[in-house]
């Protein structure tokens, strides 16, 4: 299977804020949120739980406008859900359609950008491989393990040929295992196709792991608590980078930021 | 191997051994107050045997069904957008609630000056009886959608209509469903009581006429009729609901 490789997208947030009003007294969720995410680049988004991430990546869909400062994809102001991302939730059991099978589920947000049925069908069929799903297009996710049904939902965001992939917790609703092999396959496919990737978890070792890049978020209203990079080199190996110095060092770092402002 | 486990034929036994002491108590009774089983079962073979009686079941069927789908057709598209809209939902509420709980019968009087012992009345009564339960479940099934699928779908620049047709109408479906269960064991009974208390035509009606001619074993032949077409329209209808939501529960 060749791919081809496509250029991911640079992604810039510019003094982000976020305030939900109404519903009471105001909550003031997220303050002047700054950073850039080049081309191609995996940033990890961690923070305590309840600190805002979810939020955060709301705005970056486009799902829910921002209060303040802006989101710009490849110099374009994200208003509404841009066309060249996709996302990949942590309920896969919700958002997937029970009524559909794996195929018809990964097809559908092709459909829904009218592309022609030949080319879906093929998409859809390199997806399935990528994922390493084949055998199963017509089973129903309901018939599926957890991980896989988390593959499909990768393979669904994948198939519409996205230049960024925002996934929010998606490996923690699945076992040990499969959680390390999501891992690993996430990080085929950003090295498959050069997409920039946002990775949104509240688990440190899986955000140091899997990325370029960690933003720490602290507070509340939440901050940049600190952009830590991670010179730990790809491709990376669940034994050898876990047991790496710079690994520990990383990890043990993010979690005095995190403890340390709680 | 189904028959292997006496679970899957003790409703057999019980069903026998109902039919015997039956038997047993009314003979010994001089039948009184209820005919014995061998009386209703040769009065309802009698009936079986004439063209008047599957006349009167045809009739009886036709209502409910006809009463059904009128009913279902016009309560789907309303309970959708009643549904679909916080305000129309807010609004029509306590009317809904309401009007779902009266019974058909109470309404029979004033449908049955509107339109006399006619299909028509009968058809009419079934659609009050069938409407406002499918309605319901109609709302409770679109404002069940799962926002996570519907924010999937947006994040995919699904247009309203698409969310629509893609995660609104197939989430609300196993609520139709269910709806239309109740609402068709609702309609066979209904169907019936048109003719039983409104003279409508079909099966409620001859059972009042063998009620009036003091025909006993009539009356419960008739009663035994009724009672196995609910089983078997409810059969069907659950039978249909497992093969088109075959993804309730998942």
């Amino acid at each position: 299977m060749t791919h081809p490789k496509r250029t991911g997208a640079r992604l810039e947030l510019k003094d982000v804020t976020k305030t939900y009003t109404g519903h009471g007294e105001d909550k003031h969720v997220l303050d002047h949120i700054n950073c850039i995410v080049e081309p191609g680049e995996f940033l990890s988004i961690v923070g305590p739980s309840g600190v805002g991430k979810t939020t955060l990546l709301r705005l970056l869909t486009g799902l829910t406008p921002v209060t303040s400062g802006e989101i710009l994809l490849d110099g374009k102001r994200v208003t509404s859900p841009p066309e060249d991302l996709a996302i990949v939730l942590q309920e896969y059991t919700r958002s997937l359609m029970p009524w559909l099978t794996v195929e018809k589920n990964i097809e559908l947000p092709l459909k829904l950008k009218k592309i022609a049925k030949e080319e879906r069908r093929e998409r859809v069929q390199s997806a399935i491989l990528e994922v390493g799903l084949e055998g199963n297009d017509s089973r129903y996710p309901w018939q599926l393990s957890g991980g896989m049904q988390q593959r499909v939902a990768i393979a669904r965001a994948l198939a519409s040929r996205p230049r960024i992939l925002v996934m929010d917790e998606p490996f923690a609703s699945v076992d040990a295992q499969t959680r390390l092999d999501l891992e690993d396959l996430v990080l085929k496919v950003r090295d498959d196709f050069g997409i920039t990737t946002l990775l949104v978890t509240h688990d440190m070792d899986e955000a140091v792991y899997l990325a370029d890049r960690v933003l720490v978020l602290t507070g509340k209203p939440a901050h940049v608590a600190a952009e830590i990079a991670v010179p730990l080199g790809y491709p990376r190996d669940q034994v050898d980078t876990r047991a790496h110095p710079d690994f520990g060092r990383l990890r043990g770092e993010i979690y005095q930021l995190i403890r340390g402002k709680r | 191997m189904r028959f292997a486990n006496p679970k899957n034929w003790l409703w057999l036994i019980s069903l026998g051994g109902t039919v015997l002491i039956w038997q047993l108590v009314s003979v010994s009774l001089n039948d009184r107050p209820f005919p014995s089983v061998s009386k209703i079962s040769n009065a309802l073979s009698e009936m079986l045997q004439t063209g008047e009686f599957w006349g009167d079941l045809g009739v009886t069927f036709l209502i409910a069904m006809v009463g059904l789908i009128i009913g279902i057709a016009l309560a789907v598209p309303l309970g959708l957008l009643v549904g679909l809209s916080e305000f129309a939902f807010r609004s029509t509420k306590f009317i809904l609630d309401f009007l779902k709980v009266i019974p058909p019968i109470v309404v029979l009087p004033l449908v049955l000056l509107m339109f006399g012992t006619t299909i028509k009345f009968s058809v009419t009564l079934v659609v009050f009886g069938v409407l406002f339960s499918v309605l319901v479940q109609a709302t409770y099934g679109v404002r069940d959608t799962d926002p996570v699928l519907l924010d999937t779908l947006s994040a995919f620049n699904a247009s309203r209509y698409a969310r629509l047709k893609y995660a609104v109408l197939p989430s609300a479906l196993p609520f139709i469903a269910t709806g239309t269960k109740i609402a068709t064991s609702a309609a066979v009974i209904v169907s019936i009581v048109t003719g039983l208390v409104g003279s409508g035509p079909g099966l409620g009606h001859s059972l009042s006429v063998a009620q009036t001619g003091g025909n006993s074993p009539n009356v419960f032949a008739y009663v035994v009729v009724l009672g196995v077409v609910g089983i078997l329209v409810n059969l069907l209808v659950s039978a249909l609901d497992r093969r088109i939501i075959f993804w309730r529960g998942k």
